[in-house]
């Protein structure tokens, strides 16, 4: 029989083993939990994968479609009978535009050879005066000659 | 009127105006020569002695030409090409006279050209001796 001055002893004894008990089990249930929580990680992370995959190839896919769709359709449309009449109509009206006015015609040409022309005018000035002042720095340099006015 | 123009502008202008008249020229002595062979030994002598006479001829040529643009436009092709003019020191254009005297200075004394490199208003020998300025056009 225990004296019961030692019951107390007990009490700690019990609540001690207590603790040791529950902090195996809070150990040992962590771990489980761990390890099947990672499982179930990696297991949505496998399909969320292969759902992306597949997400992909069904994107790319349906663009392919679209394109060859586009292009069909373009195709058709190129050689319809409706856009032959039109480009042809509108391909006598430039033509006719141009055998009426060939003044104008003339001016657009004139214009860009004028441009062209005056370019290239305009490169020969701009290098002819550069190296009149080089030329001109040197002989201020030779002869000792103050700056031009 | 933007300044006076340099060796290298007015070298520029030179060098375009001489390889046209040389052009002119041999063209002009083609078609002498092509007229002498067809013509008969007169033709022939003349247009040998007028080949001859190229050192004198061309220069004569040029300094014509010159004189031509200068009294007529102020400008050689060349000098409108590379965008300078030539004026008298008064500012007004230069006349029959000045012209055909700074034509034939140009042309048969052209190192006279250089006096312009240690001038202060670039003016070469020719320029002193008629009064004339060569300026940079817009």
């Amino acid at each position: 029989m225990i004296p019961l001055s030692r019951f107390g002893d007990v009490l700690l004894g019990a609540a001690c083993q207590a603790r040791e008990k529950s902090a195996d089990t809070l150990t040992e249930t962590r771990t489980r939990w761990n390890q099947e929580s990672i499982r179930a990680a990696a297991e949505i992370w496998g399909r969320w994968t292969l759902l992306a995959e597949r997400g992909a190839a069904e994107r790319e896919r349906g663009r392919r479609g679209a394109q060859r769709a586009v292009d069909a359709a373009v195709d058709r449309m190129a050689h319809s009978t409706l856009v032959d009449r039109v480009v042809n109509a509108q391909l006598d009206r430039v033509l006719t535009l141009l055998e009426n006015e060939p003044d104008r015609v003339r001016a657009i040409v004139r214009g860009q050879s004028d441009s062209i022309v005056g370019e290239a005018i305009g490169r020969v000035r701009s290098g002819a005066a550069a190296g009149d002042d080089v030329v001109d720095r040197f002989t201020v340099r030779m002869t000792g000659r103050g700056k031009n006015p | 009127m933007s300044g006076y123009a340099g060796l290298v502008s007015r070298g520029l202008a030179y060098l375009i105006d001489a390889v046209a008249v040389a052009l002119l020229a041999g063209a002009g002595v083609t078609v002498l020569g092509m007229v002498a062979s067809v013509v008969g030994p007169e033709a022939r002598d003349l247009a040998r002695l007028v080949v001859s006479g190229y050192v004198l001829f061309l220069p004569a040529l040029l300094a014509v030409y010159c004189a031509l643009f200068w009294s007529l436009a102020g400008r050689t092709p060349g000098m409108a090409v590379v965008g300078v003019r030539v004026v008298r020191t008064d500012g007004r254009p230069v006349g029959w006279l000045g012209a055909s005297i700074r034509g034939v200075l140009l042309a048969f004394f052209p190192i006279g050209a250089l006096w312009l490199l240690i001038d202060r208003r670039r003016q070469a020998v020719h320029d002193k001796v008629v009064g004339t300025y060569v300026v940079r056009v817009g």
